[in-house]
């Protein structure tokens, strides 16, 4: 993926075009990834950044292709782990705070785009109901589909406390639901 | 956790779990028999799936008003920069100087130079001789303290003949040439240069307890008496 110094130029060029493709072909999941876990577009997209350099500095140590995005997600969400034990507090600011990216895109009507917007706010409400500890486990076992023992081993925890943060993130998902059902603001789509 | 399959709903976060992965039936087989049997956690535990695929499908919903498109663009540009500067700062192998040598490399040179001088070193420590001044030191004082085997012990001269101090094995010879110390193998001796040998006999050895060795000759023809002095440190 990339160009070795003792390669032909047509070589690393094929090794760019990889690189382009493998960052291409993965850049949105692992944006998407990272922003649930630090809750905050520009620290996001640092953060995105970060774990792309870090994988195609390291990608020596990919031994399976097609691991190849399993092991990138690995990298992001310890890049994000990383960032948010340094931080110590998570902050969810305010899209309006960031201009240069507040445009909507063009490709959805004003419906969609409004039920788009409210399904994002529906699930940044829910997640703010959770920990930090919580919120990461849940991401990486539910929209990762990381196995149990993955996960305990990236939050450096045992797999019953990482089983115990799933269970009780659920439960608060859940009853956060039922109160928005309740009070008639919609809960789930 | 144990629960009353019959009467108790099971808790809720062994629903929140159950059905969620293959580990689960062998975690909560309890659960798996009493949701088999119960409505309401039934219904309850198919609520909390739902939940999953809602999370999972709103997890791909890009931040609202998130321009992708300009955000990945710029993203990817900022990756290849990073990308560029990591190899600026990072030294790649194949770019080293001929004949450069890192630490890496000349840590076995070291090592071979240091273990060639441990090994020099222990040659030339075994190879050195015991020092002499000392069993000289110690047999003088042995002679002086009369502890010796032999010859004749009495007033200190020894008029010739061969003593033998057993503590350290070591042999005191006076001659008409002098005292000899034998010990090990090695051997130390006070000749008595410049009298003939022939003629010379000696007069008087005198030893002292500070390790001092004096000897007296006399020369028969001239009369010149030489003194010969060891002192022992």
């Amino acid at each position: 993926m990339s160009d070795s110094p003792g390669s032909t130029p047509y070589e690393a060029l094929v090794a760019s075009e990889a690189q382009s493709r493998f960052v291409a072909e993965n850049m949105r999941r692992v944006f998407l990834l990272i922003y649930r876990m630090v809750g905050n577009v520009a620290d996001a997209q640092d953060l995105t950044q970060e774990a792309f350099i870090k994988a195609l500095q390291r990608q020596d140590q990919l031994k399976d292709l097609d691991k190849a995005a399993h092991w990138l997600s690995r990298i992001a969400s310890n890049t994000a782990i990383d960032f948010l034990r340094r931080s110590g507090r998570i902050s969810f600011s305010e899209l309006d705070e960031m201009p240069e990216f507040a445009a909507v895109s063009t490709l959805e009507n004003p419906e969609q785009s409004l039920l788009r917007r409210e399904k994002h706010e529906r699930l940044e409400t829910s997640l703010t109901v959770l920990t930090e500890r919580e919120r990461t486990a849940l991401l990486l076992r539910d929209v990762e589909d990381m196995p149990a023992e993955e996960v305990a081993q990236q939050l450096g925890c045992s797999k019953a406390t990482v089983r115990s943060h799933i269970a009780n993130a659920r439960v608060k998902l859940r009853k956060h639901f039922e109160k928005r059902d309740r009070r008639g603001d919609g809960g789930r789509p | 956790m144990r629960i009353n399959i019959w009467n108790a709903h099971a808790p809720e976060a062994e629903l929140a779990i159950y059905g969620s992965g293959p580990e689960s039936v062998w975690q909560s087989p309890w659960i798996w028999f009493h949701v088999s049997r119960c409505e309401r956690c039934r219904m309850r535990a198919r609520e909390y799936a739902e939940d999953r695929k809602y999370l999972r499908h709103a997890a791909e919903l890009l931040p609202t008003g998130v321009n992708w498109e300009r955000l990945s663009s710029e993203m990817t540009a900022n990756i290849r920069v990073g990308l560029a500067a990591g190899e600026c700062v990072t030294p790649h192998p194949a770019r080293r100087a001929p004949g450069f040598r890192s630490f890496g490399d000349s840590w076995r040179v070291a090592a071979a130079c240091a273990g060639f001088a441990v090994l020099m070193a222990a040659a030339w420590w075994l190879n050195t001789p015991a020092p002499r001044t000392e069993s000289l030191s110690r047999a003088v004082k042995a002679i002086a303290s009369r502890t010796f085997m032999g010859g004749d012990p009495g007033g200190g001269g020894l008029g010739g003949g061969l003593l033998r101090w057993d503590e350290a094995r070591s042999m005191v010879h006076a001659s008409a040439q002098g005292i000899e110390l034998v010990e090990n193998g090695s051997s130390l001796g006070i000749s008595a240069t410049g009298v003939s040998q022939s003629d010379a006999r000696p007069v008087a050895v005198t030893l002292s307890v500070q390790g001092s060795a004096r000897a007296h000759y006399v020369d028969a023809d001239t009369g010149q008496i030489t003194i010969t002095s060891v002192y022992a440190q």
